[in-house]
């Protein structure tokens, strides 16, 4: 129905945006962006028509239609830099890549495209009230981040390519160090000088999961395995029978 | 003269543009002090956001007037004259949407765009013309006037300077073709520049696999014709003296190693001809073998030396220690779908491993034959973080790995049927393979779904089961009708690249039903149920260069199933096939097969009458489906026997139609025989020889547009009275 | 059938190792011999380790590990060699890794989403990549 030429009725540009509104409140996020468009198309130099282009990037992004959106926000935020309400047109570039981040055994281009993003609205606009909880996503996506290393570390771990884990590990702890996956990082460091036979080295990262992580369930597998050679879970639960082996 | 500071900045002319986003692209602010550059530099940044058609920046006393002309914004776009090339296309390609800001450039780009589209499409003799209507409030309307003029065939390709080969044998050499009335759903007879490149390569590997070493392609030119309806292709080249393999020697200087202990390696045989693929071959198959020894940073280089004279190359196999490089880090960017380690896994470098380029090609290969991909780069970038250190970049593209079949076919053997399928070959991103297969005949109906993971326990085991059912109308051959339920677990890895260990554990229903009345006695005692539990292996040794169209090497194959592992039946079946091809010329193709197998229940168990052995039809051309088969003397229904062997050998030769048209014929001559039925051996009631059958015949292979067509004419030359014989045989299936 | 075999890692050649002295070979001087370390441990003093392994890989068995080789080159204040130790593949200890795993979010692939998704139509990859992501907090 779109590409019927709708006949141009002039009407007062706030009663358009304000219908436009309301259909917004009601969900109704497509016949909005249809509203939105007529508040841009008649009145393109009101006030009302730069926020109404804001809107329509929101009611996109509402729509999950991720790469029109971000088209609109960018079309924005390169007409109105100045604008009072850029900061929300970046936040939202920035949500609009968070709401793509795949599992991190996949492609994380989302994940860094995001991450760029919110990090912008945190160095434009730490007054604005959109900073603090892009600082927050900005830590959930460095976090997932170093869930994509683990994950290949884990993977050659299991193939029993120590070089390529520890180094894969060490990653995690050199370049994310506020992330969660840290203490699991140091630990498997921990069972690979085990393996490997280096004893020395295993002490001293133990040393070091002791020292900043005391509480964490990782410090007593570690330190349970430094000394009896067997992880704390491990030496808990029985062996898993003959299945064991299998798995 | 010129004033101390800029106490205020007066924007003019804006309508959209509000007059903080002007002074925020400036480089001079109120109160800074005033410097002709910058207000130089905020001209050229005002300019460069596009936003504006002109700007002038000039001094009013103490305040500094920025004029500006907006340029206007699009308010719609059409698209008038094209119909090869539809709107969608259009838009995607160009980068004006309505409601953007119109700029002269912006316009001259979009106006490239398209022409670069239409020439993709072989058209180079389109126009494009943008038309702007001028609008109130500062607004225009875009329409880009097309006209798509005649497509650019390429009418007649050409060579010169090739005497060995004939100018037909060159043009299927290449992907561009010549315009053809056939050719309407392909592209390949329109002109494209990419292509010609491609086509020059082409050749010179075409040349350089049948040894002109020193083959060069001078030029490759494309005329456009006068009437510039479409071009002319010219292809000069030089084919250069014709070359044989000479010696092939190592010369390997390195730390212990003794160059002789890798002759094994030179599969060059002295005298035939050169071919630059084979050299490629060994020199993947030396690094191999270096890199096991330990000598991972080796790298081969062959130094091909021409004896002009007797037309010899002797070729020398440089082994020289490469760079001592390390793999730091293996990126991989791109899969959306697929998991990281269904590619990681197909790697044969670790990280932290030695740098070896045969590797990396070798992984590169791997990972394109998975499928998933329509590109697949792997590219080695140094590391910042050492010198001798590299990051591997793998991207990957993916393509919809998803397929939805649906086919219509007609064969002598099961007459009309229809076929549907739905499959995901890369299941989750995993790897694995779900398929859902069916098919609707008048005499025969199955249904199939089959599950595969190829690295089951992350080893290179391949695992997977099949649960199937299918009914069989065999009232024609033997008068009843057969129904079988069941399902399998099976398991498969390769020995090595040419032998491959296939296992497989089944469990399925079987039953006889609608037996006819006057059917024989023997089919009659088979009415009812069985149940079948069996365990099978098959051993396969596959050296064929293809194995949809195998033009060399040879494929030979042992099967053998035990049913008795419960279940009712107990017998032991074993299975050989074979099948060896030679290139007797181009396209001729001699393709020499053979099967024989044999069943014998134990535990004095009978052999079921669906288990048993029939020949005809497909196996035997020339004789009717189990055509060939022990039978009751009254009723005439196959019985099927105890053991079978067949053979056959078939010559396939080009028909001298063009060759993209998928005709081919075929001569050939099937002969085999049948042993007898189960032990009711000396019965005066059944008709059974173990006597040779033999038949010729002649037939065509189409691949049509609309799928495989095979049409076989074939008269049995030996036979025995009571066999079937049946001269036509066709079959045709359609794959949409 | 010939299993294949596999080199990993770096295992320095024995030549270039006798050519470091304890007290007296410098930081560049071994990077110089024997390449950019496999790994380097982080913490106390430095010290650098060259990790090699050799597997033997017969069909589709587990790749069998034959040897492997550490050797550490621990490093004083000044970054001169002050110990040289190589660990043998019998110094190692089997252990038993710790199967719990840091949980991370990002939406797992539907079933149903994925065989409908892209089927016989080739997925731009924007459109396919929009899995959900980490929902709306």
């Amino acid at each position: 129905c779109s590409d019927k030429k709708d006949e141009y009725v002039e009407r007062p540009v706030e009663e358009l945006y304000n219908e436009a509104m309301d259909l917004v409140e009601k969900g109704e996020y497509y016949k909005a962006a249809l509203a939105f468009d007529e508040v841009d198309r008649q009145h393109p130099y009101s006030v009302w028509a730069t926020k109404a282009q804001l809107m329509n990037a929101y009611v996109l992004y509402e729509r999950n239609k991720y790469p029109d959106a971000l088209v609109a926000l960018d079309r924005f935020i390169q007409l109105h830099p100045g604008n009072k309400d850029a900061p929300y047109a970046y936040y939202l570039k920035g949500l609009c890549y968070y709401e793509q981040v795949t599992d991190v055994a996949r492609d994380q281009k989302m994940t860094e495209m995001a991450l760029k993003s919110l990090q912008e609205v945190v160095d434009r606009y730490p007054a604005s009230s959109y900073a603090r909880d892009a600082k927050l996503k900005v830590d959930l996506t460095r976090d997932h981040l170093a869930g994509k290393e683990m994950n290949i570390a884990r993977y050659y771990q299991k193939r029993d390519q120590w070089l390529a884990a520890l180094n894969r590990y060490k990653i995690v702890v050199e370049q994310y160090q506020t992330t969660s996956h840290v203490p699991e990082a140091l630990h498997r460091m921990v069972e690979i000088y085990l393996t490997l036979g280096l004893t020395e080295e295993a002490k001293k990262t133990a040393a070091v999961i002791g020292h900043n992580f005391p509480g964490s369930d990782w410090y007593e597998d570690t330190f349970s395995m430094v000394n009896t050679g067997q992880s704390a879970t491990q030496a808990e639960k029985k062996d898993s029978g003959w299945f064991g082996w299998m798995w | 003269q010129n004033m101390g500071s800029v106490r205020q900045i007066v924007v003019q002319g804006n309508q959209r543009v509000e007059v903080e986003t002007v002074k925020s692209y400036m480089a001079i602010a109120e109160g800074d002090p005033y410097s002709a550059d910058r207000v130089d530099r905020s001209l050229k940044t005002l300019f460069n956001t596009g936003l504006f058609a002109d700007v002038s920046i000039r001094q009013e006393g103490e305040a500094l007037v920025v004029r500006v002309v907006e340029n206007p914004i699009i308010n719609r776009i059409a698209f008038e004259g094209n119909n090869r090339v539809k709107d969608e296309q259009l838009e995607t390609e160009t980068q004006l949407r309505p409601r953007v800001v119109y700029t002269r450039t912006k316009v001259q780009n979009d106006v490239k765009r398209i022409l670069d589209l239409y020439r993709r499409n072989g058209r180079f003799a389109a126009t494009v013309e943008p038309k702007l209507i001028q609008l109130e409030q500062n607004r225009v309307d875009l329409a880009y006037e097309i006209s798509e003029g005649e497509p650019s065939y390429v009418k007649r390709i050409n060579f010169v300077g090739n005497r060995f080969y004939r100018d037909s044998r060159l043009r299927e050499v290449l992907s561009t073709k010549e315009e053809r009335w056939y050719r309407f759903l392909s592209s390949d007879d329109t002109y494209d520049p990419d292509r010609l490149t491609y086509d020059r390569e082409l050749l010179r590997r075409y040349y350089l696999k049948h040894g002109f070493a020193d083959f060069r392609v001078v030029s490759g030119v494309a005329e456009l014709t006068p009437d510039r309806g479409g071009f002319f292709l010219t292809f000069t080249v030089e084919e250069g003296e014709r070359y044989k393999f000479g010696t092939a020697t190592i010369n390997a200087n390195l730390r212990d190693l003794d160059g002789n202990e890798l002759n094994p390696l030179l599969t060059s045989v002295p005298g035939e001809w050169y071919n630059a693929d084979q050299v490629e071959d060994i020199v993947q198959n030396l690094t191999d073998a270096l890199g096991s020894k330990g000598f991972a940073f080796v790298d081969v280089r062959p130094q091909v030396n021409r004896d002009r004279e007797n037309k010899v190359i002797n070729i020398t196999y440089d082994v020289h220690e490469g760079p001592r490089v390390y793999v730091e880090r293996i990126d991989i960017t791109g899969n959306v779908r697929t998991l990281d380690k269904v590619i990681r896994r197909e790697f044969r470098l670790v990280e932290g491993d030695a740098f070896n380029t045969a590797k990396v090609r070798r992984s590169r290969q791997r990972i394109k034959d998975l499928g998933f991909f329509d590109k697949a780069e792997v590219t080695n970038i140094p590391s910042d973080s050492a010198p001798d250190r590299t990051i591997i970049k793998v991207d990957v593209q993916e393509k919809s790995t998803g397929e939805l079949s649906f086919g219509v076919g007609w064969s002598t053997v099961v007459g009309p049927l229809v076929e549907a399928s739905i499959r995901e070959r890369n299941l989750l991103g995993r790897g694995q393979d779900l398929k859902l297969s069916s098919s609707l005949g008048t005499r025969r109906t199955s249904a199939e779904l089959s599950f595969t993971e190829p690295y089951f326990l992350d080893r290179k085991l391949s695992a997977g089961f099949d649960i199937f059912g299918l009914t069989r109308k065999m009232q024609r051959e033997s008068s009843y009708d057969h129904n079988t339920m069941g399902a399998a677990v099976r398991s498969g890895y390769y020995i090595h690249d040419n032998l491959r260990q296939d296992v497989r554990y089944q469990v399925k229903r079987d039953q006889v039903e609608n037996v006819d009345d006057d059917a024989s006695i023997f089919v009659r005692e088979q009415m009812g149920t069985s149940s079948t539990s069996s365990i099978q292996q098959t051993l396969t040794w596959d050296y064929r260069d293809s194995r949809m169209e195998p033009t060399e090497g040879y494929v030979f194959k042992i099967n053998n199933e035990l049913a008795g592992l419960g279940g009712s039946q107990k017998w032991m079946r074993n299975n050989l096939s074979a099948a060896q091809y030679f290139q007797l010329d181009e396209q001729v193709i001699l393709g020499v097969s053979g099967t024989a197998g044999i069943i014998s229940g134990f535990a004095d168990e009978k052999v079921r009458i669906t288990e048993r052995y029939y020949l005809g039809g497909d196996s035997l051309r020339g004789f009717a489906n189990s055509g060939v088969s022990p039978r009751d003397k009254s009723s005439g229904d196959a019985l099927g026997g105890m053991w079978q062997a067949t053979g056959s050998v078939q010559v396939k030769f080009p028909l001298g139609l063009p060759e993209e048209l998928g005709f081919a014929g075929q001569a050939f001559t099937d002969f085999g025989s049948i042993g007898s039925t189960e032990d009711y051996a000396n019965s005066a009631t059944i008709n059974q020889a173990s006597s040779l059958r033999a038949s010729v015949g002649v037939g065509v292979t189409w691949k049509s547009p609309m799928g495989p067509v095979a049409l076989d004419l074939a008269v049995p030359v030996m036979k025995e009275s009571f066999d079937e014989d049946e001269f036509f045989h066709f079959n045709f299936g359609t794959r949409f | 059938c010939t299993p294949t075999i596999d080199n990993r890692g770096n295992l320095p050649h024995p030549e270039d190792l006798a050519k470091i002295t304890a007290g007296k070979t410098s930081r560049e001087e071994v990077q110089a011999l024997l390449g950019t370390p496999s790994s380097v441990m982080p913490y106390g003093d430095e010290s650098w380790q060259y990790i090699s392994a050799v597997f033997e890989t017969t069909a589709f068995f587990k790749p069998e590990l034959k040897d492997r080789k550490v050797v550490s080159v621990n490093f004083d204040m000044a970054g001169i060699v002050k110990t040289v130790t190589y660990k043998e593949l019998q110094d190692g200890k089997e252990i038993v890794l710790v199967d719990r795993e840091t949980p991370t979010a990002g939406k797992e692939l539907g079933i149903l989403e994925q065989l409908m998704g892209n089927i016989g139509r080739f997925s731009k990859p924007e459109s396919g990549g929009s899995l959900g992501g980490m929902g709306r907090n």
